[in-house]
């Protein structure tokens, strides 16, 4: 397995480059990409300039593992307003050759939200309609498609078996799952996840979780690795039971608030025991 | 010699769902309504004595789609009319106003948005009239004025559904659309589907 970090993650107000030098210096092996997030990689950022930053990562002796987005929860494929949906085409579409231009082979999308406004069964159907459509670009690119699991965020997709099914009724070899192995806090186990949807993993994030420990015990809270409660070693053990030798993605959503650059050595650190196993 | 009750005439034409195609803003409303009504044909022109006709997620309506309802009225056909003029912009929204006023003396207000400050006082569900049902909303809806049993559907004390007689035939004007949610499976609206339908294919 290879190591990564998003470039979301790089301290604010550093450079691009300075950025690339710490995941480097960090000992990762590859960064991902955040379509709409840093100032140096947005859907309307020419292919050129994208070259660019290909050759920057390059030069910095780094690979690209994924293409994200943080658009996808204001523009959703699933979305009610066809305008907004066609928006979030549009920006699934450019992830896609972006990811071609920066060398990778896989994307991520949040496929999905729930909320009391827009049902389920509704969401579901819009998914299913948008991703037809998407699978096609992809399967033209050679590019996958991982919809990420966020399972509390989402309300969508709650269980690996449902995820499964949904997968299913996707039909495309082309369209996967995403893995966030910190996402399945309150719902299940990420070992499980694992062992369900194995092959058609696309991608894992990682990042560590403390059960019920928010203000009023009702609400789980996001950590470093090692810190929280997902059963490590049995992730590993999964990961290898499906056979899974790919990337993972540090997505680590509690940020050091002091010292920032700490965090990305910390938990290159973590993830190189994880991926060694001496835990 | 007894009279014999006379028994109503039940058509034997399928209902229509007319394809607006670039005049479509909700595509995914001509499957749920097709979902619901398997029996009818997707069009992209009515035939002559068709005795229901449905014109899902209409954003523009073109003067043959005018001509087509007005032909289908005319004969005593049934047309439900789902606007989707709710995502359309100002000046698609004036147009179908001006249209449906001109020549259906249909009369829209501007879109309301269900959700502003829905939250925590319960959901906003359409509440159909004959049969009595409540139907997941849209988001938004397109007030009608309707007056007496002309009203069929109302929420947060808007009509936003009206059955308009015209000529021999009426238009069941849609401000909620219900094709989209029908397509997710809510079986109070393809209940009330149902029974718009087997009133107009009943005499």
């Amino acid at each position: 397995m290879k190591k990564s970090i998003g470039d979301n993650l790089i301290p604010k107000g550093w450079t691009f480059e300075k950025g690339l030098d710490l995941v480097k210096a960090a000992r990762f092996d590859g960064i991902e990409m955040w379509l709409g997030d840093g100032a140096w990689f947005k859907p309307e950022t020419p292919d050129h300039e994208v070259q660019l930053l290909r050759r920057k990562i390059d030069n910095a002796g780094l690979s690209v593992s994924t293409v994200c987005n943080s658009l996808d929860w204001d523009q959703n494929i699933a979305a009610r307003d066809p305008k907004v949906r066609a928006l979030a085409i549009k920006h699934v579409e450019r992830q896609i050759e972006t990811a071609q231009i920066l060398g990778t082979d896989a994307i991520l999308v949040v496929a999905g939200v729930v909320t009391q406004e827009i049902p389920y069964n509704e969401v579901y159907q819009r998914c299913l309609d948008s991703l037809a459509v998407l699978s096609e670009k992809a399967k033209a690119a050679k590019v996958k498609i991982g919809c990420e699991n966020c399972n509390s965020e989402q309300r969508f997709l709650l269980s690996p078996r449902e995820f499964s099914t949904f997968l299913d009724q996707v039909n495309s070899p082309w369209v996967g799952i995403h893995l966030d192995v910190g996402n399945i806090h309150d719902t299940g186990f990420a070992e499980q996840w694992i062992e369900i949807n194995g092959p058609r993993i696309t991608r894992v994030h990682v990042k560590d979780v403390l059960k019920h420990r928010g203000r009023s015990g009702d609400q789980s809270v996001y950590t470093n690795l090692f810190l929280g409660d997902n059963d490590w070693p049995a992730i590993r053990q999964a990961l290898r039971k499906v056979g899974y030798d790919g990337w993972i993605i540090a997505e680590m959503e509690a940020r050091y608030r002091f010292a920032p650059d700490q965090q990305f050595y910390d938990t290159s650190a973590a993830m190189g025991r994880f991926i060694s196993g001496k835990m | 010699m007894a009279l014999r009750a006379r028994r109503p005439r039940v058509s034997e034409s399928k209902p229509a769902i007319l394809d607006l195609e670039a005049g479509c803003g909700l595509p995914e409303s001509i499957r749920g309504f097709h979902a619901a009504m398997k029996s009818a044909e997707v069009v992209r022109r009515v035939r002559r004595n068709t005795d229901l006709i449905i014109v899902p997620g209409a954003m523009a309506l073109a003067a043959q789609t005018v001509d087509q309802i007005h032909s289908a009225a005319d004969m005593g056909s049934t047309i439900i009319l789902e606007t989707a003029i709710a995502f359309g912009n100002a000046r698609e929204f004036a147009g179908q106003r001006r249209i449906l006023s001109r020549e259906f003396g249909i009369e829209i207000e501007s879109p309301i948005d269900l959700w502003r400050g829905a939250v925590g006082s319960g959901l906003p569900y359409i509440e159909y009239k004959r049969p009595l049902v409540f139907v997941r909303d849209f988001g938004h809806a397109v007030p009608v004025v309707a007056t007496g049993d002309q009203a069929l559907a109302a929420v947060q004390n808007f009509t936003v559904a009206a059955s308009v007689p015209f000529g021999p035939g009426k238009i069941i004007f849609l401000g909620s659309p219900l094709g989209p949610v029908l397509l997710a499976g809510d079986r109070e609206g393809a209940h009330w589907l149902s029974s718009q339908a087997l009133q107009a294919l009943v005499d």
